[in-house]
């Protein structure tokens, strides 16, 4: 009897084990020469190693080499040891300021995107509408669209003659978001909460719904439970989400431009205007390890404190 | 229709009713997974929600906590109606089959939850915790997290939880089915003697008829939504009200057959498979069956004794066959002996005196007037 023959009953799209491709011995021999040995994991993960080694830490090891170059003005550089890129920055009042409000929006950014992606990730899991799972359609289809025409289209949005503008003009507010903190910091949110919105589904999904009925089976109400036991325990995804929308805050590109530049100045747009406007690579090169160290910086002290503060909670994490 | 009656204790009406269940239906959307049930339970009792999967019997259990809201119907604790009150709200404490311990908490934090969501003080809570500990005898495990104990202690922190905040009533959903047998055996007792000494009212939820045989005051049985008979064990055992009880609970012989004659007291029945029995009317039926009407006869196989074919045999009655299967379980054998187009399962405890049969081995089986039940059929229902 031939395999191709066998009509698929079931879930016809899995992959069976008789219609694995051609070839499929040698990999699994392959598989079970190697898999008990101490190699092994350096194996499955090489691919994605030299995938990384080539195309990120060595063009950074080289961007990080840069940074100690002498910049000369013409367009090219010298190459050697000196730290006048680093020196100029921070005696830049501009670059500082740059550095500061980067750090405090992606701050702002990241506490308003968690703060308002919690409730609909808990709706879309624990909501009985029928129409809930689709809400997550909803949620992630402002990713289809790209940054930059994201970006431009709350331009549009935010503009002092803008659909905002008009409509609080109704109410006599004089208000325009655009080119404010708070207005950049909604249009980066929008950018972010696709990320969260999927991160705390994630880990709202693994609770034990018998949990939560147990905390209200022992007289804890809906806000007891919550706070008790619902948050406590996805604490793990609202890390993740805090991360992630800090991380991708630090450094955003065509949403600062477009919203925040000039009066809100973020980092990158002016890495982006040292390299390819005064192609000046050297100071560009020490600003990115800036703000590359100032987020690690960042992104570790605050493990370390949740760390702390969940105490043996964090072991969950 | 009888079935109100049963859904009050018999003799135990002076009780005070801790849940009362009336005309309690749930649909979820096209399916109705508990149809038009009725059940009270009184103070102090142990009750069994006894059926297969399906039957809706944790569904009912989950309407008395609260986190089902019943289509219709009303549910009653301490006389008070709840139907639509919140779970937290309602004076239950739930054990639940996976435990649903706080993973985040130590054990002594568990139990100490209810208690700080109703707001007893500090020291009173450290104390009830403590006694709450020593009560299901984890002692000193008041530190641990739920991880780090086994799957029988978790399940005594889970009891300890639930009782400590003093409930009206306890429910258990499937409580001992994560455990292995031994355990489980262990932890049945447990739940007994803490039911004994807290004399506090249980409804437990199994599909296990051993456990509801052995644990309940009263099991109701419950199929396809509804309850099919409340009773003792007992009773449920020895007199069940319909086919899928006698069936559901141990082994049943069910045998077709007519009655043809009914004379002082006793009813002769006439088999399908060919033979005629003497019945005696009290013992076996609980309604009064005329001549000319069909009847299902029940026989638990332990109720027969197995001669040899050609014995004379001094019992009521007799039904010969032919044995076609033999199983032997240490402390008693098994047959299955064909008896015209019906396979009869006969349990024989294996006595040193007893003589024993093999396959083809044609035997007499002998059983007294009082021992097959006679099952009323459901009237108008399918």
């Amino acid at each position: 009897m031939s395999n191709d023959s066998t009509p698929t009953t079931g879930s016809g799209w899995l992959p069976r084990l008789n219609r694995l491709p051609v070839g499929h011995e040698r990999l699994r021999a392959f598989i079970q020469k190697h898999k008990g040995e101490s190699y092994a994991g350096y194996l499955l993960a090489g691919p994605y190693l030299l995938y990384m080694t080539l195309l990120f830490f060595i063009p950074i090891g080289y961007i990080f080499l840069v940074s100690f170059f002498h910049n000369v003005p013409t367009g090219t550089m010298e190459a050697g040891f000196t730290l006048e890129n680093y020196v100029k920055f921070f005696q830049s009042g501009l670059y500082r300021d740059a550095l500061i409000t980067t750090v405090r929006v992606s701050i702002f950014s990241t506490l308003f995107t968690v703060i308002v992606s919690y409730p609909i990730a808990y709706f879309i899991v624990f909501s009985d509408w029928r129409y809930s799972q689709a809400l997550i359609l909803l949620v992630i289809a402002p990713m289809l669209v790209g940054n930059v025409v994201r970006a431009f289209g709350w331009f549009a949005l935010m503009g002092s003659s803008g659909a905002i503008n008009q409509f609080l003009s109704v109410f006599g507010i004089d208000y325009t978001l655009l080119n404010t903190e708070p207005g950049l910091i909604i249009a980066i949110s929008s950018v972010l909460m696709p990320f969260a919105v999927l991160i705390l589904m994630s880990s709202l999904y693994t609770l034990d719904g018998e949990i939560i009925e147990a905390a209200y089976n022992l007289g804890g109400n809906q806000l007891q439970t919550f706070f008790y036991v619902t948050l406590p325990l996805s604490l793990p995804g609202v890390i993740g989400a805090t991360l992630i929308s800090f991380v991708l805050t630090m450094g955003t590109f065509a949403t600062a431009v477009f919203i925040g530049m000039p009066q809100v100045p973020m980092i990158a747009p002016f890495i982006y205007n040292v390299s390819s406007t005064d192609l000046n690579w050297p100071l560009g090169a020490a600003m990115s390890f800036i703000l590359l160290a100032v987020s690690l910086l960042i992104v570790y002290v605050y493990t370390k404190v949740v760390d702390v503060e969940l105490g043996r909670g964090g072991d969950a994490v | 229709m009888s079935r109100s009656e049963t859904g009050t204790p018999d003799g135990e009406q002076q009780r005070e009713m801790v849940v009362e269940l009336a005309d309690l239906t749930k649909r979820f959307r096209d399916v109705t997974a508990v149809n038009d049930i009725d059940l009270s339970i009184a103070d102090g009792e142990f009750l069994t929600l006894l059926g297969p999967s399906g039957c809706g019997k944790t569904t009912t259990l989950r309407m008395i906590a609260g986190f089902e809201t019943p289509s219709e119907g009303v549910v009653r604790i301490d006389g008070d109606t709840v139907t639509k009150t919140p779970p937290y709200n309602r004076d239950t404490g739930m054990v639940f089959q996976q435990y649903a311990l706080f993973p985040h908490m130590t054990v002594a934090d568990n139990i100490a939850f209810g208690l700080e969501m109703d707001g007893v003080g500090d020291e009173e809570t450290t104390e009830r915790v403590r006694d709450a500990l020593e009560m299901v005898r984890l002692g000193g495990l008041g530190d641990r997290y739920p991880e780090e104990l086994s799957g029988g202690q978790q399940q005594r922190v889970a009891l300890a939880r639930a009782l400590v905040i003093e409930p009206s009533v306890l429910l258990l959903d499937e409580p001992l089915s994560n455990l292995d047998k031994k355990l489980r055996e262990e932890m049945r007792l447990e739940i007994l003697r803490l039911h004994r000494e807290l004399d506090v009212t249980m409804v437990y939820v199994t599909h296990n008829q051993e456990e509801a045989l052995t644990m309940s005051d009263r099991m109701a049985v419950m199929n396809h939504g509804e309850i099919h008979q409340v009773g003792t064990p007992r009773e449920v055992y020895h007199r069940p009200q319909d086919a899928f009880v006698a069936d559901f609970i141990g082994n049943a012989n069910l045998l077709n057959g007519e009655v043809t004659s009914r004379v002082d007291g006793q009813l002769t029945i006439s088999l399908d498979a060919g033979s005629d029995v003497v019945v005696d009317e009290d013992a076996a039926t609980s309604h009064a069956a005329e001549a000319g009407e069909a009847v299902t006869l029940l026989f638990r196989p332990e109720r027969f004794r197995v001669y040899p074919g050609d014995a004379t045999v001094d019992a009521d009655n007799t039904i010969s066959g032919t044995v076609e299967e033999v199983t032997f379980l240490g402390s008693r054998i098994d047959y299955f002996v064909r008896v015209g187009d019906q396979r009869l399962h006969v349990v024989q405890q294996n006595l040193e005196e007893g003589e024993t049969f093999e396959e083809t081995d044609e035997v007499t089986l002998g059983f007294r007037a009082d021992s097959p039940f006679l099952i009323p059929e459901r009237g108008g229902e399918s």
